[in-house]
Formats: C-alpha cells, sequence, structure tokens
C-alpha cells in the first residue's frame, strides 16, 4: 500500500538528514521525496511517498513526531481522498522521421497525456512538461510509449500533497 | 537602563553557559579544536573539569553523575577521535534515556569538509544516537544553543544531546556581549499535553475491578521521580509490583509487595504473577525484549494499561488496551486518587469480593515465591572451596547495609546484583541496561563519587569488563576517588560462557583468555591504589570488610568465583514469561494450553 506523508518542519540544515534517517535506518524504502519552503521561508514542507507495512510506519511516525525539527506529520494511504497529490514530470522526446506526427497526436490526446504541452525545444528532441498525480504520470509514460515514442530522459519531482479541507456542497475533489 | 552585558569570547561564553545552565563537573579531554575553550576554563571557578583518560569514559562518568543526581551530564571533548570515542557513551545514554550535552569541538567552519586533520561529521556520527543535535554557527548564538541543549535533554523522555563547535567560533579575540537567556523558544519541540481524562477514569476502574493487578515500572519512574507517586497507588492497590532492570530501586526491594525484577533473568515470582496477571499497569517501561520474551505470548490475560511520556514508546511492541501519554508522577498521583474515591464508593458486597480477590492473588503469589522465589530464600547452593558470584553480591549488601551506590558492568555480575542486591531507593543502581556497554561500570562511579563525594561507591564489575576501562583507575586517583572495585572474576566472559554452555554445546569460542589475565592486585597497586585477592568462600567477608574500611582510599577488590555457575532463572527463547529455566537441565512445565494452541 503506498502511503503518503505530509510533513512540516524546520527550514534548517540538517533537518531532512534526521527525518531521513529514520526511514533509512529500519530499512523502509522511500519511493519518492520532495521538500520546498513554505510560505513562512522559516518553514519546509515535506511529501514522502512510501510503500510498506502500515505499522511499521506508524512507529516511523511517532519518531518523526519525536524530532525536534518536525512540527506536524500527517499519513494517509494513497488515493484515500483525504490529500491532493500532484507531480512535475518533464520528459525529454527524441524527434525523428515520422515521430513528430505522432508526438502532435499524442498532445491532442489530452486526456492521456494529463494536458502535456511543450516546454522546450531542441535539433532533435522535444521536452514536455507534465503535471498530474502520480498514478496518471505512470499512465502517460505508458502511452507515450504505446505511440512508440522514443522517450530519452525522464525526470519526475515527487508527489506533493495536501490535507483537503471537507469539500464543500457545491464542489469536491476534481 | 540595564547593565551593559559582559563581552565574553565564544570560549569564555561556552564555559559560562555550561556554569549557568547548572554545570558543576564536566567531564573531558583537551585537543586541538578544543583548545580555545580549555583555555576560557582555565580562568575561571565556576565549572570544575574533571580530567578522564578516554573520552568514553567522560561520556559515561557523566552518565553516572546524571542518574544518581537527577541533574543532567555535561562532556566536553575534542574533534575527531575525541568526538567518535564518546558515541558508545552517547548511545549509552540515548537508549535508557539519560540526560546529557556533549560538546564537540571540531574543526575550523572553512576547514569543515575538507578532510581537515581531526575532522569528524559528528553531527551525522552521532545523528542516530542523540535525541537532538546543535551546530554553532557563530559565536553570539552559543548561549541560545546551551540552554536549548540542557533543556531538550531535562525535558520530556530525557537523552543525550551533542553541541558540535568549530574553533573559530570560540576564537578569544572576538568579543560579544553575553547574556543567558531565561526562556527557551523551541516550536518544534512539543512536551506531553494535558493527560487525558476519560483514559484514566478507564484505568481507575480496569484497576478497581482487576481480580490479579499487577505493576510493572521501569526506568521512567526513576527519570520522573515518581518513586513516592508508585509506592502510594501500589499501597492503595495492594497489587504486586515488579521492576525492569532499569527501574530497580523505584519501588523499595525490601517491601513486601515487591516481587523482584522480571524478565529474562527476573524472579520466578515475578515472571509468573506477569504472564498470570488480569490487569497490568505498565508505567515508564518499553516492553523491551528481554522482557516479553516471545510478544504473542506476553501476559495472555491481561487487560494492559501503558503510562509513558513518549508516545513512539506506546504501542512499539504490545498495544495497549489503554494507553495514557504523560509524565509518571502526575499521571500516578492522579490515578491513586482516582482510585481512592472508586474504592471509597464500594459497597460492603463489593469491598468484601475485592477483598477475597486480592487475597486470592496474594496467597498464589505467596506459593511462587515459596517455591521458587528468589527475594525470600537463596536459590544457590554454596562449597566448601569456591566463592559462587552470589555470595559476593550478599555480602556486599550486608557489609553495605544496602545502602551502596551500586553501579555495573554487563554480563552475569550485572544480573547477580540485580537479582541479590534490593536496592531500598531510586537512583542507586546504575547499570547500562538498554545499550550493554561493558566498560560502563568504573566511569559511572567515577561520575557518582564526584557527585556524592561522602557516599559509599561500589563498582562490581568482572575481569572482562573491567579490562574495557582500567586506565580510568588513574583518574580515580588525580581525583582521589575512594571507590570500591568489586570485581567477580571467573576467568572467563561468564554470559557468553553460560549461552555457550547452553546453546552451543560447552563450545567456548574466544570466552577465554588463556593465563593472560593480569595480576589485578599490582595492577591497582601500579595505579596506586589497594589491590585485595579472595578465593576461599570463609575469607570472603573479612575481605570484604577490610575492602569498605577503607573510607579514603580506592580498593580493588579481585574475588574469583566458580566459573560454572550460571544465572537463573532464564526465559526459555519463543516462549512465555512463564517458560523459564530455573537451573541447568531444569525448566518449568511447558505451558501444554498453549502448545495445543489453546
Amino acid at each position: 500500500m503506498r502511503q503518503v506523508i505530509s510533513l512540516l518542519m524546520e527550514n534548517a540544515p540538517g533537518a531532512l538528514s534526521r527525518v531521513v534517517g529514520l526511514f533509512s535506518q529500519r530499512g523502509y524504502n522511500i519511493e519518492s521525496l520532495n521538500v520546498a519552503p513554505t510560505a513562512d521561508p522559516t518553514l519546509s514542507h515535506l511529501t514522502l511517498v512510501s510503500s510498506g507495512d502500515a505499522r511499521q510506519l506508524e512507529q516511523i511516525c511517532h519518531h518523526l513526531n519525536r524530532l525536534l525539527d518536525v512540527l506536524s506529520v500527517e499519513v494517509a494511504a494513497a488515493g484515500s481522498g483525504d490529500f491532493l497529490e500532484r507531480e512535475l514530470m518533464l520528459v525529454k522526446v527524441a524527434i525523428d522521421t515520422g515521430s513528430e506526427d505522432a508526438l502532435l497526436a499524442a498532445l491532442e490526446d489530452s486526456a492521456a497525456t494529463a494536458g502535456a504541452t511543450v516546454v522546450a525545444a531542441g535539433k532533435a528532441s522535444r521536452m514536455l512538461e507534465l503535471v498530474a498525480t502520480p498514478e496518471h504520470l505512470e499512465l502517460c509514460l505508458r502511452d507515450l510509449h504505446a505511440r512508440q515514442l522514443r522517450l530519452l530522459e525522464v525526470v519526475r519531482c515527487g508527489a506533493v500533497a495536501l490535507r483537503l479541507d471537507a469539500p464543500s456542497e457545491s464542489g469536491g475533489v476534481f | 537602563m540595564a547593565k551593559d552585558a559582559e563581552l565574553l569570547s565564544g570560549g569564555e561564553m561556552l564555559v559560562r553557559a555550561l556554569g549557568d545552565a547548572g554545570v558543576k563537573l564536566l567531564f573531558g579531554y583537551p585537543g586541538g579544536a578544543a583548545l580555545h575553550i580549555y583555555d576560557a576554563l582555565f580562568r575561571q571557578e565556576q565549572v570544575q573539569h574533571i580530567l578522564v583518560r578516554h573520552e568514553q569514559a567522560a561520556a559515561h562518568a557523566a552518565d553516572g553523575y546524571a542518574r544518581a543526581t537527577g541533574q543532567p551530564g555535561a562532556v566536553l571533548v575534542t574533534s575527531g577521535p575525541g568526538a567518535t570515542n564518546t558515541i558508545t557513551g552517547i548511545a549509552t545514554a540515548q537508549m535508557d534515556s539519560i540526560p546529557m550535552v556533549v560538546v564537540a569541538a571540531q574543526v575550523a567552519s572553512h576547514l569543515v569538509g575538507t578532510d581537515a586533520f581531526q575532522e569528524t561529521d559528528m553531527l551525522g556520527v552521532s545523528r542516530p544516537v542523540v535525541k537532538h543535535s546543535f551546530q554553532v554557527r557563530t559565536a553570539e548564538e552559543i548561549p541560545t544553543i546551551v540552554r536549548s541543549a540542557f533543556h531538550i535533554a531535562m525535558t520530556g523522555r530525557p537523552g543525550p544531546v551533542v553541541i558540535d563547535v568549530p574553533k573559530n567560533t570560540t576564537d578569544p579575540a572576538r568579543k560579544f556581549p553575553y547574556r543567558y537567556p531565561g526562556t527557551v523558544s523551541l516550536r518544534s519541540y512539543s512536551l506531553p499535553g494535558i493527560v487525558d481524562s476519560a483514559q484514566l477514569e478507564r484505568a481507575t476502574t480496569l484497576l478497581a475491578e482487576a481480580r490479579r493487578p499487577m505493576i510493572y515500572a521501569g526506568g521512567g519512574v526513576i527519570q520522573g521521580d515518581a518513586s513516592a507517586q508508585l509506592i502510594e497507588l501500589v499501597q492503595r492497590l495492594n497489587a504486586p509490583v515488579t521492576n525492569t532492570l532499569m527501574g530497580l530501586g523505584a519501588y523499595p526491594g525490601d517491601e513486601q509487595h515487591f516481587v523482584g525484577m522480571l524478565g529474562m533473568h527476573g524472579f520466578y515470582e515475578a515472571n509468573m504473577a506477569m504472564h498470570h496477571c488480569d490487569v497490568l499497569l505498565a508505567v515508564g517501561a518499553r516492553f523491551d525484549d528481554r522482557i516479553t520474551n516471545a510478544p504473542e505470548y506476553f501476559c495472555p490475560d491481561a487487560v494492559i494499561i501503558h503510562i509513558d511520556v513518549d508516545p513512539a514508546s506506546v504501542g512499539k511492541i504490545i498495544e495497549p488496551d489503554v494507553p495514557i501519554i504523560g509524565m509518571a508522577a502526575e499521571v500516578l498521583a492522579s490515578l491513586e486518587q482516582k482510585l481512592e474515591l472508586c474504592l471509597a464508593a464500594y459497597d460492603a458486597e463489593q469491598r468484601t469480593d475485592r477483598d477475597h480477590a486480592l487475597a486470592d492473588w496474594w496467597k498464589q503469589v505467596g506459593r511462587w515465591r515459596a517455591e521458587r522465589g528468589l527475594l525470600h530464600g537463596r536459590r544457590y547452593v554454596t562449597q566448601d572451596d569456591r566463592i559462587l558470584p552470589q555470595q559476593v553480591v550478599q555480602s556486599l549488601y550486608e557489609v553495605t547495609g544496602g545502602e551502596a551506590y551500586i553501579t555495573s558492568d554487563v554480563g552475569q555480575h550485572q544480573m547477580f546484583v540485580a537479582q541479590y542486591y534490593p536496592f531500598k531507593a531510586p537512583r542507586r543502581w546504575i547499570n547500562s541496561g538498554g545499550l550493554g556497554t561493558m566498560g560502563f561500570g568504573l566511569p559511572a562511579a567515577m561520575g557518582v563519587q564526584l557527585a556524592f563525594p561522602d557516599a559509599v561507591v561500589a563498582c562490581v564489575t568482572g575481569e572482562g569488563s573491567i579490562q574495557m576501562m582500567t586506565q580510568e583507575l588513574s583518574t580515580c586517583l588525580q581525583y582521589g576517588l575512594p571507590i570500591k572495585i568489586i570485581n567477580i572474576n571467573n576467568e572467563a566472559l561468564g554470559m557468553v560462557r553460560q549461552w555457550q554452555d547452553m546453546q552451543y554445546g560447552g563450545r567456548y569460542s574466544h570466552s577465554t583468555y588463556q593465563d593472560s589475565l593480569p595480576d589485578f592486585v599490582r595492577l591497582a597497586e601500579a595505579y596506586g591504589h589497594i589491590g585485595l585477592h579472595v578465593d576461599r568462600p570463609e575469607d570472603l567477608a573479612e575481605a570484604m570488610r577490610r575492602c569498605f574500611d577503607e573510607r579514603k582510599r580506592l580498593v580493588f577488590l579481585d574475588v574469583r568465583v566458580d566459573e560454572a555457575e550460571h544465572v537463573y532463572p532464564m526465559l526459555i527463547a519463543g516462549g512465555s514469561l512463564r517458560d523459564m529455566w530455573l537451573g541447568k537441565g531444569e525448566r518449568t512445565p511447558p505451558d501444554t494450553e498453549r502448545l495445543r494452541g489453546g
């Protein structure tokens, strides 16, 4: 089960290694990790995605709470609807005879490619930018492969997640 | 107008701030990166520095000081090897939740990361074994960092804190106004809040209605200064109480409700009472693997209440039915008050019913005590020609009246003290329970003796453990520490040997020394102390008396004991608390019900 940990911590040297150390010490694998300052530059928001034993994760969360640098920890199963998740992916696609058309077709099918846009063009490549949930990005990659496009490089930032407020009557999660 | 702050260098501020944090004794060892600080130490009288012979000993001595006094220990070492040598001491303190601040000098900031001489990433090396750590970036932050470090070390679940101090921040040429902060502001450091009253109510009802209540109290009761509250609750409840190795002394070892230590080498009556209880109150204890045996068979009939200051300790091994997060003293006091009210409201019938249930329970406990009890009768058979290790501890108890501060190392001798020296008060029993650090005993005794110069302090050790720290005999001479070292010498790594006897067909792989042991009497004398040797049972009491009659000098009493002796009871791995070896080849009857899958 994929678990998402959303954590608020001091934006200070050493804070991140203390957090990450708790996972590595227990042999717990981190699937993705994203850290950046919040609107308050003295704080950082960290989103960590991990798959593993839920009980062990609960223990890690207790220990995270015990760290001096950590202000708050929230955990939820991925896709449980507690968090809104987004991830940015950059894809460099090779362009040669015929593949430009395939790429254009892919971009037009915006549902399949999560509204990907070309953000840079090289002599023999195009760079795409995609923003979606981590699961959706997986499908996009599969779709690009299925269209016989040659992907030169793929880089993903890891999920960022923010707790959703209780939905109002007029709207919920989209 | 406020008086202008005094101008001090970083090194001077560090020493002054340690003094202002309440440090009286600073255990340490100088070196290049720490020399500005050492020069500042030389020019003041607020903080007394104790020069050890190895930095690991500095950490253990500070730890012993902290355990005996309840005040944080303080350590000062240089960078590189000075810092890394403290790691075992820091890990020892972390495992047993001992408040300590370790100031480790560091190479100058511009050299950090260049593989400079005596450079080690101390923050990185120590990270998994500290409660928190700081690196000083500018001299001006030193007072605030020191203040915060001591606050963190002492509050909540106590623990060691490291301060990494680059040499340039202690430069004597650069002075800054010194102000020791009155308060600490750490927005991300949360301490236990209000105790959950619903859980308190549930716990009260469970305890009042228990037919076979049991109290399991650990080191948290000692660290949380909650002995008085524990005693009151035990008396109110009239329940048997057991202490962990770390908790010994939390409840008076000579009082009738006390059933001895529990766990791996716990008393028969303690382990049996744990296994058969119906309501278990755990306080300041962490259900460690030396306590529970196989967690799936732990206390099968019990509803479990767990009081701890640290949420991370609750539900880690055993999921309690009633978790209570809070300070032991506060929670125990509230429970006692609520219990008093609850029992006072009982009608005559309820009262009689409860009294009968408890009387039956105590009758059962009495039967276990009579059958196999350690506390109310010796469980070993003396011999004419060999001294048994248990006899050494009993002799020590008789000579010191059970009132001494006892430190120990790790192994059989540690367990024999835990079994045969019933501690009457907290903070008298000082040993490395969690990490199990050999070499802890002597430096810890130094810390205790320096804290209480007039107290009787004994270090019970073995010829294995003491050889990890004999260099500290020199420190003891320098500071005139009249520690009594009781060396239970079986010429083997006793606990290793016991396991090799029981599980490895008696193959003593590297647990003996083949006639290479030093003459401990002459070793003690070489360091300027008194050495005594005894190997006949009839001479033991006299030797022990001579040892403690020397009030002013360190005495090293080397006692040659029977090497074949094992520590019993011993839990049988994979079973429950009622599965114990009681002697060589003799065990408690197997739990047929459990084996049938019942």
